[in-house]
């Protein structure tokens, strides 16, 4: 296949891939998408890129129908620690197959190890691939591969970004109804406050009622021996002496007598009732 | 001093439990010279008893009284055959029972004690003008 068509068709598979890409709602879709479509960017025996961010590991390794998913700094290879901190892409062959756990390197004729270090502005990204002669990677797919990182990188930082929105914003639900809860036991407080005070008001006017009654009754009950005294005196000025000492007089000492039990049981009225029904 | 009053035939009942008002009221009405049969009444029953036999024009009626108070008196007038009307004269103050005795025809005035000369001639006076002619 002549160069030209091999970028044809590579570009179409790209694009393709892209579409699929945006669809991922998470870390898992995102690998999902990914292992489905390497096959048809370029060979590779082994491909692994590897996410640093400020809180998190992430390591994607890829082989033909299969993906692996860690979340450890023990997970990396100690090539992998390197190039994070030397930042200097390599390609190199290898003897002693350190990648035991994801290939059968006893099938692989001639392996090399590639490897790339890229900085994004929140994540340090690292990206290798395992080849062969059999499955062969050479200095044309690096463009490919470069265009691969970027969407990856970029898809993987949003679903994060994503994932942190979520997060907050379950946070907040969960502040909102504790809020709510709060509020809720506010009016709770409330009305029951407005509920006792109802019910002190209603005791208070019944008992005014009743103090209301006991001051009208006591002025009647006063007033009518005093009436008899006021009357006794009004007619006392058309008696005789003798008269007057006979009739009036009398009267007069008897609604005395009257006006005054009656206000020592007023008094007394006044010491119990009125003391019963004061409000405490 | 006032003028003594043309009495004619007026004829007076005074009912209150109380001997004493009774005793007062009866010489206010001889002093002020307003009618000379005058029957008081400590038993609003006795008095009751008495109103078709003497007829009288006008009732000086308490209303707090044992068994049957000046309501109940009213009340039991409608059962009999008598044109007399009634002055309540009362120690009550309450609005409440100024209100009530609104609801009697019979009632023309509503006094609180104690009696004097001038209210007296006062509703004496206001009776005659309107029933006497």
């Amino acid at each position: 296949m002549d160069s030209s068509a091999k970028y044809r068709i590579t570009y179409e598979a790209f694009s393709k891939f892209s579409g699929n890409l945006s669809k991922a709602k998470d870390v898992n879709e995102l690998a999902a998408i990914v292992s489905k479509n390497l096959k048809y960017l370029f060979d590779y025996r082994l491909f692994r890129i590897i996410f640093l961010t400020e809180k998190k590991v992430k390591i994607f390794t890829f082989k033909t129908g299969k993906f692996w998913i860690a979340n450890y700094k023990k997970d990396l290879f100690s090539f992998e620690n390197k190039l994070l901190s030397d930042k200097i892409p390599f390609s190199t062959y290898f003897e002693d197959c350190r990648f035991d756990e994801f290939i059968d390197c006893s099938q692989m004729k001639n392996p090399q190890l590639w490897g790339w270090f890229y900085q994004y502005n929140s994540a340090q990204v690292c990206a290798s691939v395992v080849t062969d002669e059999i499955r062969l990677f050479d200095q044309s797919d690096v463009e490919i591969l470069n265009l691969l990182v970027d969407s990856f990188t970029t898809k993987y930082l949003q679903i994060r970004l994503q994932e942190e929105l979520n997060a907050k914003n379950k946070n907040l639900e969960k502040a909102i109804l504790i809020i709510e809860n709060k509020n809720e036991e506010i009016r709770k407080i409330n009305s029951n406050q407005k509920d006792i005070i109802d019910l002190r008001t209603q005791e208070i006017r019944g008992k005014n009622n009743k103090l209301l009654e006991i001051s009208r009754l006591n002025a009647h009950n006063v007033r009518e021996p005093l009436s008899r005294i006021l009357g006794l005196l009004e007619i006392s000025e058309f008696y005789s002496p003798e008269q007057l000492q006979e009739e009036v007089l009398q009267y007069l000492k008897e609604s005395a007598l009257e006006l005054d039990e009656t206000l020592k049981s007023v008094i007394e009225m006044s010491s119990g009732e009125i003391d019963k029904l004061s409000v405490s | 001093m006032t003028a003594p009053i043309d009495t004619k035939e007026l004829k007076i009942f005074l009912v209150d439990d109380q001997k004493i008002t009774n005793f007062i009221n009866k010489k206010i009405i001889d002093i002020a010279g307003v009618s000379r049969f005058v029957y008081d009444f400590i038993d609003p029953k006795e008095a009751l008893d008495k109103l078709e036999e003497n007829q009288p024009n006008l009732i000086l009626l308490d209303l707090n009284m044992p068994d049957i108070d000046g309501w109940g008196f009213l009340d039991r007038m409608e059962e009999k055959n008598t044109d007399a009307k009634v002055v309540i004269v009362t120690s009550s103050t309450s609005p409440f029972d100024v209100e009530k005795a609104k609801n009697y025809n019979r009632v023309i005035q509503y006094i609180t004690k104690p009696l004097n000369k001038d209210i007296l001639i006062g509703f004496v006076n206001q009776y005659k003008k309107r029933y006497f002619i």
